[in-house]
């Protein structure tokens, strides 16, 4: 299905989508004298699962910063459904619809896992200061909450681990965790910053499964990741990064082949296992 | 030994102790819920303390109308300090607030505003209000505790300020099992995270730094009530210091932790200036002059504070009766 | 009325005869000493009816004796244009009657005091104030090039830092007093005497900093102890250091025991004693060195990689932990030297490291957090504002302080990195 979406588009930099979610336009982040982004043009499909990928320090979580607010740019803009997200503070961002995780899981340690599901649904009555005293008056919103939290937990195979400290958690567990909680904000678009950092094998193929669950409710994913295999078996379209630009787009097989990708990762590191014979 | 004894029961519930309470109590919802490292809860109290005695003195208001001078001022001062350094990393705000808190105590000690500050003397005489206040089953009469006799006065106050610590402690156990503060303490853990889940983070913050000041503001209030004195001398920063221990001392995070701390400090640190006067007094047992004598032995309760902070954070930053299982309470 | 001037002219001629003498005595009382006679000052004397009578002028005992017409009441006026500079007499004394008694003669005794000095302009202030200054900045840094330094390499903002520099004052006290048990104190002698003094200060406050390091940082960190909680084990610390300080040294502020008063001299429009013009030099010169050991040299090579990126710097074979413990001796010494120099500036209390510490972090905090040059620039600028207050707001000079830490909040508020400070979103 997916693939239909993606037949007419062009496999160059910056090519246009026929129903973009996210655009961006010359956006440039630089530090001192060291250019981190510089991206021309860029698009992201609407229900599809896009992947950002490039070497060490090709500017890929800078951009994610960027995007989601955590970090301004010296010049650009850029649009979510259509509306500009420029100098949008990343708690709007996220509240718009666009929520991100981080590369180093941002568990929160010392909350159980269930508070920290809760803590992820928006538009909470109890989360306000005149009426958080009065336990009445958020009573039964919390209870749906903590339904729709441990459907998520059992979902994310989590529900065993309900009310042990986020700190307990194994890395895998904490990659699981946040992602869940991202679903807590019920986002249009999940931006996922190397979700596969530091799991063990054994629990890669579940989180890949649960990506892609994510397509199949209608949001669209972003994630930026090392893991090439990763890329190939998730993702619709790829977007690769070097020292700040995009140098290339296309569907995996295709951007597995070209050259300017292949000289990219060869330039920085030549073991880079590429995924694909050339 | 019994009169040491009474003397350290009433330095646990006496004046002094309940404004260290109500200090804790706001900087436990600084620092043991958002992770706010306030360094400056003197300056929020010496707010409180003047807002009371000034507009008494000055202006000959009734010290009941300044309740809500207290939580005004105490509100625009948490905003002024919180506007230039929330967005900032965590040190920013621990320099900027025990630099704004030492900025309020220099201003009210300087000569120049003598007549409205009473400078390094402070303001007296504004209680009146308070001792007609004093109800008839109290008025006149001294109330014994074990050797101690504790004036009407005195016991009034008393009895408003552990009023205030109850309500104070009411209102943020109420708050910090609610949502609202299951967004604070996720702040305290990583403020990034609560930021990518939509939390707007700055204004939680602000809240915070607000209503723990405000706290903090009526510890200083009952303070210069309970003194009948308003002076600088009382908010120095080791006021901050002392109640940052008392929050360290009673469990960082937990309701009753200032009031478990508090009490436990004041006793200790009274049990202990008087068993060393008896031991420096000339009489009986006697430490060795070399040590410390009649002169110098009333140092020894910072170094006894201070050593003890230390000890606390190092080896059980739970609290005296935290539970191990709890982390320290900072996990970065 | 004209009968009356007629009736005392009348008998004012019959008592011809019976000239009486008035003494007139003007001294001057120094502060703390004797009065002085004063030599040359010229009065006049007049009846009541306004007409002079005698006029005189001190000799060099002070004293003039001048002859009245007769005995009764008279006044005697001061010319104020014949006192000496830098004398006056008080407002309102410039005349004074006296009784004069037939045959025992009168006396009128003027004292004067120190003429009100002439307000200097305040423009004619500046350059002394912008020196000083500068001066203070000097001393400021030399303490906050470590407490920066510490934050660079740990993250830790460690409040026992001043306790370092009232280590290093106190024990150059102490020591001071030890050397002048034999010798005399003044001259080259007492200098030094006080320069060995000084270098038991500084290796006391560098041993004190470096004992911390492994007694306490050390450990702390191999246990994964957060920063926050160091924190606050610096200011327990800080604590226990200064009452202990306060117990066996004393409240009191003391001097050096070679401290002795120095007269100033001129360089341009700027007065300053020998004192603190040395101390300046040797604070400069501390400096610089530091700045050469940062720059130029391996182990300041490897700080700086350390404060840029630790995890980095020990990747590429750089002893981590030793570089720390190198700060922290640096750092302590250079806090013990701050100060010997600050006890000079003021005295030696056991509290002056914890008064002088809010001035190092509103330095490190506007020069740039972890920035060792921020810290140089830093305290140069607290200084001046310090001085340039005092020199501006000359009624408010308790208050220069609490000037310099609003402006470091004002800076905050603008600049939130700090002058040298590297631009980063932090939320």
């Amino acid at each position: 299905m997916s693939a239909d979406v993606f037949a007419d588009v062009p496999c160059v930099p910056g090519s246009l989508k026929p129903d973009p979610i996210l655009v961006a336009d010359s956006v440039r982040r630089s530090f001192g004298g060291l250019v981190a982004v510089d991206v021309e043009h860029v698009e992201v499909q609407r229900n599809t699962i896009t992947a950002l990928i490039g070497p060490n320090g090709a500017g890929k979580t800078t951009f994610f910063n960027l995007l989601t607010g955590f970090d301004e740019p010296n010049v650009g803009t850029w649009t979510f459904n259509g509306v500009s997200m420029n100098g949008v503070s990343p708690y709007k961002a996220a509240r718009r619809g666009m929520v991100r995780t981080f590369q180093l899981t941002k568990s929160l340690s010392r909350m159980t896992v269930i508070e920290n599901m809760r803590l992820g649904a928006t538009d909470q009555a109890g989360e306000r200061l005149w009426t958080a005293p009065f336990k009445f008056l958020w009573r039964d919103q919390e209870a749906a909450i903590t339904e729709r939290a441990e459907a998520l937990l059992e979902r994310f195979k989590l529900d065993h681990m309900r009310d042990e400290f986020g700190g307990s958690l194994s890395g895998g567990q904490r990659k699981l965790l946040e992602m869940a909680r991202a679903l807590m904000v019920e986002p249009e678009m999940v931006m996922l910053d190397e979700p596969m950092a530091g799991v063990n094998p054994a629990l890669k193929q579940s989180l890949l499964e649960h990506v892609k669950g994510l397509k199949d409710e209608g949001r669209t994913v972003l994630f930026v990741e090392h893991d090439m295999d990763m890329v190939h078996e998730i993702a619709d379209w790829v977007v690769v990064m070097a020292e700040g630009q995009i140098i290339a787009e296309g569907p995996p097989a295709f951007v597995g082949a070209d050259q300017a990708v292949i000289d990219a990762y060869l330039g920085a590191h030549q073991n880079t296992d590429l995924g694909v014979t050339p | 030994m019994s009169q040491t004894l009474s003397n350290g029961l009433f330095g646990a519930i006496g004046v002094v102790a309940i404004a260290y309470c109500l200090a804790a109590i706001g900087l436990n919802v600084h620092f043991g819920y958002t992770g706010l490292l306030n360094f400056g809860q003197a300056g929020f109290a010496l707010v409180g303390g003047y807002a009371v005695a000034m507009p008494v003195m000055n202006w000959q208001w009734s010290i009941w109308a300044t309740i809500p001078v207290v939580i005004v001022a105490s509100s625009v001062f948490a905003l002024l300090l919180g506007i230039p350094t929330l967005r900032l990393r965590s040190d920013y705000l621990a320099i900027v607030t025990i630099a704004a808190a030492e900025i309020l105590r220099l201003l009210v000690s300087t000569p120049n505003l003598k007549n409205v500050t009473g400078s390094t003397d402070g303001i007296n005489s504004f209680t009146n209000d308070i001792q007609n206040s004093i109800p008839g089953f109290l008025k006149g009469r001294t109330v014994p505790l074990w050797e101690k006799n504790i004036s009407d006065y005195e016991m009034w106050v008393m009895m408003l300020g552990w009023f205030l610590v109850a309500l104070f402690s009411v209102v943020v156990w109420a708050l910090m099992r609610s949502p609202w503060g299951r967004v604070l303490r996720s702040i305290r853990e990583d403020e990034d995270a609560a930021r990518s889940l939509g939390k707007n983070v700055f204004a939680y913050k602000m809240t915070s730094l607000v209503l723990g000041g405000v706290i903090g503001g009526f510890g200083g209030a009952i303070l210069v009530i309970g003194q009948r004195n308003a002076s600088p001398g009382s908010f120095q920063t080791q006021f901050t210091f002392l109640t940052y221990a008392i929050v360290v001392l009673g469990g960082v995070g937990k309701v009753k932790g200032p009031i478990v701390g508090a009490m436990m400090f004041w006793f200790l640190i009274t049990v202990t200036d008087s068993l060393l006067a008896d031991w420096t007094d000339g009489s009986g047992f006697q430490l060795p002059t070399w040590i410390m004598d009649s002169s110098n032995f009333s140092f020894f309760r910072w170094i006894l504070v201070g050593g003890g902070l230390a000890l606390l954070v190092i080896f059980r930053p739970q609290g005296i009766f935290g539970d191990k299982k709890e982390q320290a309470f900072d996990v970065r | 009325m004209l009968a009356a001037v007629a009736f005392t002219a009348l008998f004012s001629d019959t008592a011809h005869a019976d000239e009486e003498t008035l003494q007139v005595r003007v001294q001057f009382t120094p502060e703390g000493a004797k009065k002085e006679p004063v030599e040359g000052v010229g009065f006049t004397i007049t009846d009541p009816s306004g007409a002079v009578v005698a006029e005189g002028v001190t000799d060099d005992k002070g004293v003039a004796r001048a002859t009245v017409p007769s005995d009764g009441s008279f006044t005697v006026t001061i010319d104020t244009d014949t006192l000496p500079d830098g004398l006056a007499i008080p407002e309102g004394q410039e005349s004074r009657t006296v009784t004069v008694t037939a045959g025992l003669g009168g006396n009128a005794n003027f004292n004067l005091g120190q003429a009100p000095s002439e307000p200097a302009s305040k423009i004619s202030l500046l350059p002394k104030t912008i020196f000083n200054g500068i001066r203070f900045g000097l001393v400021i840094a030399i303490m906050s090039v470590g407490l920066s330094l510490i934050y660079a390499t740990t993250g830790l903002s460690n409040f026992a830092h001043g306790e370092t520099v009232t280590i290093g004052a106190v024990m150059t006290a102490v020591a001071s007093g030890w050397f002048t048990i034999s010798s005399a104190t003044g001259g080259w002698g007492g200098f030094a005497q006080l320069t060995a003094a000084a270098i038991i200060g500084i290796l006391c406050a560098t041993a004190f900093s470096g004992a911390l390091e492994l007694a306490v940082w050390r450990p702390m960190r191999r246990r994964g102890i957060g920063l926050t909680s160091m924190m606050i084990v610096s200011i327990g610390l800080a604590m226990v250091v200064r009452f202990i300080i306060q117990m066996y040294y004393g409240s009191q502020p003391k001097s050096y025991a070679q401290f002795s008063s120095q007269t100033n001299i001129n360089i341009g429009p700027i007065g300053v004693t020998p004192r603190d013009l040395l101390t300046g030099i040797i604070a400069l010169i501390a400096l610089c060195s530091v700045a050469y050991l940062l720059m130029k040299t391996r182990a300041g090579k490897a700080i700086r990689a350390v404060s840029d990126n630790p995890d980095l710097a020990s990747t590429t074979g750089i002893n981590t932990e030793r570089v720390i413990l190198n700060v922290w001796l640096l750092g302590g010494a250079l806090a013990g030297l701050g100060g010997v120099i600050y006890g000079l500036d003021e005295q030696v209390s056991w509290n002056m490291g914890t008064k002088i510490l809010l001035m190092m972090f509103a330095a490190i905090t506007l020069g740039g957090l972890g920035r060792p040059f921020g810290a140089l620039v830093g305290s140069l600028a607290v200084g001046l504002f310090v001085q340039l207050w005092a020199w501006w707001f000359s009624e408010y000079t308790d208050l220069k302080t609490m000037g310099a830490l609003l402006a470091m909040i004002l800076v905050l508020l603008f600049r939130p990195q700090g002058i040298l400070g590297k631009k980063e979103r932090v939320g």
